[in-house]
């Protein structure tokens, strides 16, 4: 049999019978249809956009998010994909190097200037080491780099940490999540339980130790996977409770009863419809992730000095508080309008894709 | 479709039993039997109708049947192959071989996967690669099913449930089955479009060839378009008949019922008033002999006694309700309260003898007097005893005197004219003399 038999098939009973059995029924579509043309998808992403927009802190969250990833984006690829072109060898010759862009539009953010004055506070203001100028709007820290400089290539370090923290916790917590919930049984008890014990050791200090174990004191690649990691429980419970109820769906029986195979009724049917929350707390996950990077940069885990990041910033900051106190200022107020950002987008989200909680 | 005499499916003996367990250990406590030895065979290019009330196992049995639930016996032979024997690799090309439709056309498609992703998904699963061929027979089946090659693009919230039913179908077609099972496939549908889906089932099965097993609890449905009906209770098919034959002329007393549950536009036909009473056993203790016992209108009287169907049938229910506890001390007394028109009810001990007979014999509709008097004598020592309390040895009388040949013996699905298969004592010979309904 081929599967493609039918167009081929003797079909004149078939065809004889449209006018008068399958007609109506076209019709009954075609109006059917109209009247249907008013109901909205309560559901895909125009959608979702759409309720986002609607909703003041959320849209504020959108922007918030949207800009600080982009200026990120930009840092990210002065600072790293520049790097990477200038160290590999197909691509040396193309004349690149790190801060290229940064340099062409004003200066080094690593650079330490000769001449310029150290600690200075924002225009405008004035301390014991001299007057704030339009030169360094936001002020110099303790070496006489630019503070605003700074703030924007260490964004970078930021989503980049969040970014990756929240998807590795996101995929991870999704695969476990949804293998557990679909299979049950046996495979249920044995990985809920190994999350569990995951879920019972207190966040930061399972953090510290597995970067201590491995060795990662400023390997920041190494700490964005452990925090993405220990993310993982909590995705894979979240998803799990929606798998519960999604495999019991009839389109899985469907799906079986075609053939499909369990991963893919998992890939294609069970996770896509057991996503939501998961996206919900994703978003959150990006805030908390660079909240702790920063708190682990200021216990002295995290990028290599002199690479710009929020938290060695503050962390460095504290020596220097009486004299400007604008230096820890600033990283910190960065921290806390990307944070609220992705919350309020998160929390935005969440509303935007259950409709139960709308009034 | 038949080579050489060969049904396209004989399914002999299927079980599906649930396991019901308790505690740590996962210790089975007891099973529910949802289908228990169903045995039919089906011919190429027939539609073969199961009917039975809600939680009989119908659905069960079309699940077990194509292996979406493991059965837990019997054998399903599809071209002489044994289905429960496939391995996985055979079990994804029998899925393309046979094909289900089921009852709830809003929760049987992937609300974010298109339709015609939908449709196309088993041409995947069996290896056909090419996205414009498939893109081709998906707008042909399509429209073949009275909808829209443009449809495909759509998502199934777009669509009204006859619709989704039409995509259903058009989704069980993609590969070309020889089998479709269709669960309930209008039940969810108003009247309009379930006679349009029922048209569109029958033509195409027609044009494709189609062998169909079409599972409802709507009568109608069946005999419009079935040509072979098993009527099914309990996990079991009490009886098995051509379509036309079965509904004319039943043989079984639930078929009887069942048909005379059809309500007719004719207000001075009246059916034969046959009324079930009780609710459904619980599958997982079904009762011995018969199952339909407990609720048939023509269960077999013993003997000894001298009563009429009806009344019999009365004191069947009445002990039948001693017996499984249905009736205690307190819904006695309670019962006798409501009659002396008393607010609260009393102990039953308090309760005068006479008061209880009375109510008693209201409640289940006896006469005053049985006809008979030895069954007179039986009913009133147990009714003294359930006055004095003693439930259990009212059980016990009643037991010993009231016993019908349906719950000691159990008729087996047999063939009593040509293509006719009831399971009922009555067609045993040495039961026929009992008269039916009289």
């Amino acid at each position: 049999m081929t599967v493609a038999g039918h167009t081929s098939d003797p079909e004149s009973g078939a065809d004889a019978g449209r006018g008068d059995v399958l007609a109506p029924g076209r019709d009954e579509g075609r109006t059917e249809r109209e009247r249907r043309e008013d109901v909205e998808a309560r559901y895909g992403w125009r959608y979702t956009l759409g309720q986002l927009r609607r909703d003041p802190t959320a849209a504020a969250g959108l922007v918030v998010v949207g800009l600080v990833t982009l200026v990120a984006a930009v840092a990210w690829v002065d600072a790293v994909l520049f790097d990477f072109l200038a160290e590999f060898g197909v691509f040396a010759g193309l004349g690149v190097e790190q801060y290229a862009l940064a340099k062409a539009v004003w200066t080094s953010p690593v650079a330490e200037p000769a001449g310029t004055p150290r600690l200075l506070p924002p225009v405008g203001l004035e301390n014991q080491f001299g007057e704030g100028t339009l030169a360094h709007p936001l002020g110099t820290d303790h070496r006489g780099r630019d503070i605003l400089l700074r703030l924007v290539y260490g964004s970078r370090v930021a989503i980049q940490v969040g970014f990756v923290a929240a998807v590795v916790g996101m995929l991870g917590g999704t695969v476990v999540g949804a293998v557990s919930g679909y299979y049950g049984g046996r495979v249920d008890d044995v990985l809920m339980r190994f999350v569990e014990t995951l879920y019972s050791i207190p966040f930061l200090v399972l953090v510290l130790s597995l970067v201590a174990v491995l060795g990662a004191r400023e390997n920041l690649t190494i700490i964005m996977f452990v925090v993405g990691v220990v993310y993982v429980p909590e995705f894979a419970r979240l998803i799990r409770s929606r798998v519960f109820s999604v495999r019991e769906e009839v389109y899985v029986e469907a799906a079986r009863a075609a053939g499909v195979s369990t991963p893919a009724i998992i890939r294609r049917h069970v996770i896509p419809n057991s996503i939501t929350p998961v996206l919900v707390q994703g978003t959150l996950r990006v805030g908390t992730a660079i909240l702790t990077v920063a708190g682990l940069s200021f216990l002295g885990f995290g990028v290599n000095p002199p690479t710009p990041s929020w938290g060695r910033m503050l962390s460095i900051s504290r020596d220097y508080m009486i004299q400007n106190v604008w230096f820890s200022i600033w990283p910190g107020l960065a921290i806390l309008i990307t944070v609220v950002g992705f919350n309020l987008f998160g929390d935005g989200l969440r509303d935007a894709l259950d409709p139960r909680l709308k009034n | 479709m038949t080579v050489g005499g060969q049904p396209l499916l004989d399914v002999q003996g299927l079980e599906k039993h649930y396991p019901v367990t308790q505690g740590f250990l996962n210790e089975e406590v007891g099973r529910v039997r949802a289908v228990d030895g169903i045995s039919f065979d089906l011919a190429g290019g027939e539609t073969f109708g199961i009917v039975g009330e809600s939680g009989c196992g119908k659905t069960t049995a079309a699940l077990a049947l194509l292996r979406l639930v493991e059965p837990t016996g019997g054998t399903v032979l599809f071209r002489g192959e044994d289905v429960t024997d496939f391995d996985a690799e055979r079990l994804k090309r029998f899925r393309r071989e046979a094909g289900i439709i089921f009852q709830d056309p809003d929760s049987s498609f992937d609300p974010r996967m298109s339709v015609g992703d939908a449709v196309a998904e088993p041409l995947v699963v069996q290896g056909m690669d090419d996205t414009d061929r498939r893109r081709e027979i998906v707008a042909d089946l399509l429209e073949r099913v009275g909808l829209s090659a443009a449809d495909a693009e759509r998502y199934p919230h777009e669509f009204s449930g006859g619709q989704k039913q039409r995509i259903a179908l058009a989704r069980a077609l993609s590969v070309n089955p020889d089998l479709i099972v269709a669960d309930e496939p209008v039940s969810a549908l108003d009247v309009s479009t379930k006679a349009e889906i029922i048209a569109l089932l029958d033509r195409l099965q027609a044009a494709f060839g189609l062998t169909l097993i079409v599972i409802s609890h709507d009568l109608g449905v069946v005999r419009e378009i079935c040509d072979r009906v098993a009527v099914m209770y309990l996990g079991e098919f009490v009886e098995v008949g051509p379509t036309e034959e079965l509904f004319a002329d039943p043989q079984h007393p639930y078929t009887r019922a069942l048909l005379s549950s059809i309500p007719t536009p004719d207000p001075a036909e009246r059916g034969m008033g046959v009324e079930l009473e009780g609710d459904v056993p619980d599958p997982e203790s079904p009762p011995p002999g018969c199952r339909f016992h407990t609720r048939c209108p023509e269960v077999i009287p013993p003997d000894d006694l001298a009563l009429s169907q009806d009344v019999w049938r009365r004191v069947l229910h009445f002990r039948q309700h001693v017996r499984d506890g249905v009736l205690d001390s307190e819904g006695i007394a309670e019962l006798a309260a409501l009659a002396a028109d008393e607010a609260t009810a009393d102990d039953l001990a308090a309760v005068p003898a006479e008061a209880v007979h009375d109510v008693l014999r209201r409640e289940y509709d006896l006469p005053d007097r049985l006809p008979d008097a030895d069954a007179e004598a039986v009913l009133d020592r147990a009714l003294d005893r359930i006055a004095a309390g003693d439930l259990d040895g009212a059980r016990e009388t009643l037991a010993e005197a009231f016993v019908t040949p349906c719950e000691r013996e159990t008729p087996p699905l047999e063939e009593h004219s040509p293509g006719r298969e009831a399971a009922c004592l009555l067609h045993e010979p040495a039961y026929s003399d009992v008269g039916r309904g009289e």
